[in-house]
């Protein structure tokens, strides 16, 4: 099912504006087998990266129908969000550059994998002793395979990053900069000292790019603890949140600790909301099969739509708590939603009730978006005006709610969803996928 | 170079097919024919010229890497597009920066039927957006997706992606004096 395209003038002056604005960029003109050629050595020095930029459309092919017919009913929308519901080198670009030659090592036969994990690090040049002109320092950020080396953070210039062995990186310049072309090479040996705080690089060889190889070459230090990790694709093992706080806590934060296997990634690490998805390869002709477990700090009952209603953000049901008891209760008793019967369950040593929730299928109650009705039931937002994200009902969207009392009267709210709609049978598999995960859900504590 | 590369017309899956055997004159037929849509989508979700050139070269880096993995020839120009998103989001929110404002003054760039004025309104209002925001508003008005199409590309629902949508074209007129 196709959405129906908008009438809207508005809508309309906005695709005229965007196109102008864009006018320049996709004007611009490059050299498309300069282009090609810099994609195609800086995809084979990364071949083993994990990354998955764009996964959510590679590899899998998007069922309008399916996305387009349901109304899933858990969305994220970041840190300002809602969740309603509707109706069903050598680079061409930039300048040319000329075609240059590296006196790097060749890294062809052993450029073998992504950056190492110890290494995903904002890195700053160590400040000298004495104040003086020194006083300049540098940064230098690692992904799995993007390397950024500038004065400031945004200011870094860019270069594709493998590694070609157990302490070496391999460089590939992904832009002209100034003294450097893109495709030019490095190849560096890094040691770690401390707790891998401290890092030293040294060239080997001669690095295409001597200005590179100016500001990259010496003493490091580890400038962010713990290291970000939102957008990234987790290798399987324990983390920590670096942003969200289940316990809510603005002096002293709290953190949240989660194992997960392969195949997760964390798509927001906000203080209030932390969301995990999984993302396995879909089979050929099946539909992609994501699923979410989203964390609320701190959520609020919403109230339920009045007849009329038009789609928006989630108003709080008057009089209900964030306490587990009265979240539970309010939506057993919601005209409209089916839910289980109440299980007690213990996250991270705190304790918390567990309860499965559908919408009644022959609920017709909901709001009204611009394109038409819109069935549905909204259940919780987040913490903070239009902050966060929102939980609802959608038809064949159900999800399982797990909310804990994790003391003070603060409550965490965690929530399984399908991306798609779901049959009962199906959102068992996905609920099944996620509740390793959460099993694995450890709390820490403000530390005064 | 880039007539040279397009000028032939080549069933798609062809061209994908001897771009994945590694024909960089196949993939450069593919970079000639979509860079436009690339670059529009990675400068609207930066609004940096600079940062958008890297994030397509990188788009390019990734879309190289994955390109085997895509499975219906016709899906090409959307499944690029979401890389280019994505790369543009990435790289956006690692140069920390949120300088949507850049617009061009040039003959060639400025658009004759359209209010400048309005042009720098809309900077100034991507300007108060993050990147994902900018990536649903671009994929929409630039890509032409649907919901559910935005929605894979930027891991949210499609129903997510409907509401946002609505919100954010609510700020946009505001931002732009259309109430």
């Amino acid at each position: 099912m196709s959405e129906q395209k908008t009438t809207d003038p508005f809508e309309a002056r906005v695709a005229d504006l965007v196109r102008a604005y864009t006018d320049p960029a996709g004007a611009r003109p490059i050299d498309s087998l300069a282009v090609s050629r810099a994609a195609m050595t800086s995809a084979r020095a990364s071949r083993w990266s994990t990354r998955r930029l764009g996964a959510g459309a590679a590899g899998r092919r998007v069922d309008g129908g399916r996305w387009a017919a349901a109304a899933v009913a858990v969305v994220l929308v970041g840190v300002v969000g809602v969740a309603v519901w509707s109706r069903p080198s050598n680079s061409g670009i930039g300048p040319t550059p000329s075609a240059s030659a590296s006196s790097a090592p060749s890294p062809a036969a052993s450029a073998v994998g992504p950056v190492p994990e110890v290494l995903h690090h904002l890195w700053q040049r160590p400040l000298p002793v004495a104040p003086g002109p020194a006083w300049a320092t540098a940064f230098l950020v690692l992904t799995d395979g993007l390397l950024g080396v500038g004065p400031d953070v945004g200011a870094a210039s860019h270069s594709a990053a493998a590694a070609a062995g157990p302490e070496t990186l391999v460089v590939t310049a992904t832009a002209d900069t100034t003294g450097c072309a893109v495709g030019d090479l490095g190849v560096y040996r890094f040691a770690l000292e401390g707790k891998g705080t401290f890092m030293t690089l040294t060239a080997i060889g001669t690095d295409a790019c001597a200005t590179r190889e100016a500001a990259l070459a010496g003493p490091w230090a580890q400038a962010d603890l713990p290291p970000p990790n939102e957008g990234l694709t987790l290798s399987p093992g324990t983390y920590q949140t670096t942003g969200f706080d289940p316990f809510t806590d603005d002096a002293t934060p709290g953190r949240l600790s989660y194992t997960v296997p392969a195949g997760w990634k964390v798509k927001e690490d906000a203080s209030t909301a932390f969301v995990l998805h999984h993302l396995p390869d879909a089979l050929p002709g099946q539909p992609a099969t994501d699923t979410f477990i989203f964390m609320i700090a701190q959520p609020r009952l919403a109230a339920a739509f009045e007849e009329g209603a038009v789609c928006g953000e989630f108003v709080d049901a008057p009089g209900v708590t964030s306490g587990v008891d009265d979240i539970v209760g309010a939506l057993r008793a919601r005209p409209g939603v089916i839910a289980t019967p109440p299980t007690a369950v213990t996250i991270g040593g705190y304790e918390g009730t567990l309860i499965d929730l559908r919408l009644d299928p022959s609920w017709t109650g909901g709001c009204t978006a611009p394109d038409g009705p819109v069935v549905g039931i909204p259940i919780l937002s987040g913490p903070g005006s239009g902050s966060g994200p929102s939980v609802g009902l959608a038809p064949n969207a159900p999800v399982r709610l797990i909310l804990v009392d994790v003391g003070d009267g603060r409550t965490m709210a965690i929530v399984v969803a399908c991306a798609e709609p779901s049959t009962l049978a199906f959102f068992d598999a996905q609920v099944a996928t996620a509740m390793p995960v959460i099993e694995s859900l450890e709390l820490h504590p403000p530390t005064p | 170079m880039i007539d040279s590369v397009i000028a032939e017309a080549e069933p798609q899956r062809s061209i994908i097919e001897r771009a994945i055997a590694g024909d960089e004159m196949a993939f450069a037929r593919i970079v000639a024919a979509h860079h436009g849509d690339m670059a529009r989508i990675a400068f609207f979700v930066c609004g940096d010229a600079d940062i958008a050139e890297e994030a397509e070269q990188a788009a390019w880096s990734v879309a190289y890497r994955r390109l085997k993995e895509l499975r219906d020839p016709d899906r090409l120009r959307p499944w690029l597009m979401s890389i280019a998103a994505n790369e543009a989001r990435q790289m956006a929110r690692s140069q920390r920066r949120r300088t949507v404002r850049e617009l061009s003054v040039t003959d060639h760039a400025r658009p004759r039927d359209t209010d400048h004025a309005a042009l720098i309104d809309l900077a100034d209002a991507l300007g108060r957006l993050d990147p994902r925001d900018r990536a649903i508003v671009g994929l929409r008005f630039i890509g032409g997706f649907e919901s559910a199409e935005i929605g894979g590309a930027l891991g949210m629902t499609a129903t997510g992606v409907r509401v946002r949508l609505h919100r954010l074209l609510e700020r946009l007129r505001k931002d732009l004096g259309d109430e």
